[in-house]
């Protein structure tokens, strides 16, 4: 498999934030962040992604920690692994959501590596851009790759590549901030407006700056929560779809609500009409059945990964009546 | 490319090798210590075969870098038995037959080895989940979940 080795780079090691904001910098050749390396060596392997130099940030102590405080709630450094998040015990405990996200996110040895930060700064996925140079030899590039068509939606004037991240939806549901920091700036946006919906380039981020934290607001009292991820095959495919809702609960009564999905399009999406049906109706069947279609009149799903839109609605119409009734009741 | 000099802690001895920046782990164990035991499959991270343990989780070889794994203690299929005596779980997978091919043995077995650990008496569907990453291409996951339930009968009995 010689053609599946890892290219050329050189590699840095920076011990602390300082150093790693000025290395990327003064590198004037495309850098690539190397937390816990299960996407990006894959596309560096493949050729999806041309790196002359790669940054290990898991040397920086800062980017290391999980830190809870029940006035400021959670503080999770980017290269915090997805396992590490799993068995802290304040998550399984108070943010049992987040736990099923980050346990659904591949298989063991892959979330023993992968880290918070890189899912939520996972790039978009394509059955046609996440292939090997090889294959793209036989065909024109599409605008993932700088070329000037895209093979999923034929005739589509950009990108539609599908954002993937499981956890993304359940952060976007507890209401959680990214702090990103740049070479003498530092801003912390809302989850949910740090994904552009542009194929090409899905993030809102600038070229000198990384996600440095994840933050998560304490959660308030009488917020009841669940996740549900559905793919092809258990561990080893990306998701069909992935849903995660939050809800403040008076009895039977919804008093406020929070649906988030993602792997269904380009950007993870919050069907905000349907929050909004929800709040203050009891839930029943008809109420639950309501929000759905509500939901999916918002929704625009691919196809893509081996799933096709019309099968993608029906996945998702079968998931948000179960979780919004499971969690109703939980 | 300039090579650089590092030490691997691997299956509890320190290794001196000179490296490339774009070695993984796995061609650092296979082509520089000649430690074989630890397989190249998809080398993309979907099949398990490279899996080995790296601070005593399972991790893929394949996907980490050989200058990202120093410091961390490093265990391979060749770590696992104590000289000529097998352990457990190897000596249950020769016991139940789970060994066909052998391509997938030395990550199930890893990977087998950190669930015993972590959990004394795992479930079949417990079992299962923890070995959803480990492709086995003969198919033959029966026997091979019947030998990690055999090792955590086993110390049920002695307990």
């Amino acid at each position: 498999m010689n053609n599946m080795r890892l290219p050329k780079f050189s590699y840095h090691e920076p011990t602390s934030l300082g150093e790693l904001l000025s290395i990327k910098q003064e590198l004037k050749e495309e850098c690539a962040l190397l937390a816990g390396g299960t996407d990006l060596l894959p596309m560096l392997k493949r050729r999806n992604r041309i790196a002359a130099h790669v940054l290990n940030i898991k040397r920086i102590p800062e980017l290391n920690t999980i830190s809870f405080s029940e006035e400021r709630g959670f503080h999770i450094g980017c290269a915090v692994t997805l396992r590490d998040v799993i068995d802290h015990p304040v998550v399984s405990e108070k943010y049992p959501l987040l736990a099923q996200a980050a346990g659904a996110v591949g298989f063991n040895q892959l979330r023993n590596m992968a880290t918070l930060g890189g899912n939520v700064c996972l790039d978009n996925k394509c059955s046609y851009f996440n292939q090997s140079a090889f294959w793209w030899k036989s065909r024109p590039d599409c605008f993932k790759r700088g070329g000037d068509r895209c093979y999923v939606v034929k005739g589509g004037k950009e990108c539609f590549s599908l954002s993937a991240a499981d956890t993304v939806s359940a952060l976007m549901v507890l209401d959680a901030d990214l702090l990103i920091r740049g070479p003498g700036n530092e801003r912390r946006i809302p989850v949910k407006d740090f994904y552009t919906g542009n194929g090409r380039k899905p993030h809102d981020l600038r070229e000198e700056e990384l996600v440095a934290a994840i933050l998560i607001p304490p959660n308030g009292r009488g917020w009841k929560q669940g996740f549900l991820k559905k793919s092809a095959r258990g561990s080893v495919d990306f998701s069909i779809a992935s849903l995660s809702v939050r809800l403040k609960m008076n009895g039977p009564v919804v008093e406020d609500a929070r649906i988030a999905l993602n792997g269904v399009s380009t950007k993870p999406v919050r069907p905000i009409e349907a929050e909004n049906y929800l709040k203050g109706k009891k839930i029943q069947y008809e109420t639950v059945g309501h929000a759905t279609e509500t939901a999916l009149k918002e929704i625009k799903p691919l196809s893509l990964i081996g799933c096709s839109a019309f099968f993608r609605r029906h996945v998702i119409r079968a998931m948000f009546e179960d979780l919004v009734s499971a969690v109703s009741r939980a | 490319m300039m090579k650089k000099l590092i030490e691997l802690h691997v299956n509890g001895e320190v290794h001196s090798l000179a490296v490339k920046p774009n070695d993984t782990l796995l061609d650092a164990l296979r082509n520089h210590l000649g430690l074989v035991g630890t397989k190249e499959g998809c080398s993309v991270g979907e099949c398990g075969a490279c899996t080995v343990l790296l601070n005593r989780r399972p991790a893929l070889s394949c996907l980490t870098l050989a200058l990202d794994a120093v410091g961390m203690e490093i265990t391979t299929i060749e770590g696992v038995s104590q000289g000529e005596a097998l352990d457990p779980i190897q000596q249950a997978f020769v016991d139940y037959g789970a060994v066909q091919c052998g391509f997938c043995t030395p990550g199930m077995i890893l990977t087998a080895k950190e669930l015993l650990e972590v959990q004394k008496h795992p479930s079949v569907d417990e079992i299962k989940h923890a070995l959803s990453g480990n492709f086995c291409r003969c198919t033959g996951y029966t026997k091979i979940v019947e030998a990690i339930e055999a090792v955590s009968t086993e110390r049920r009995v002695k307990s």
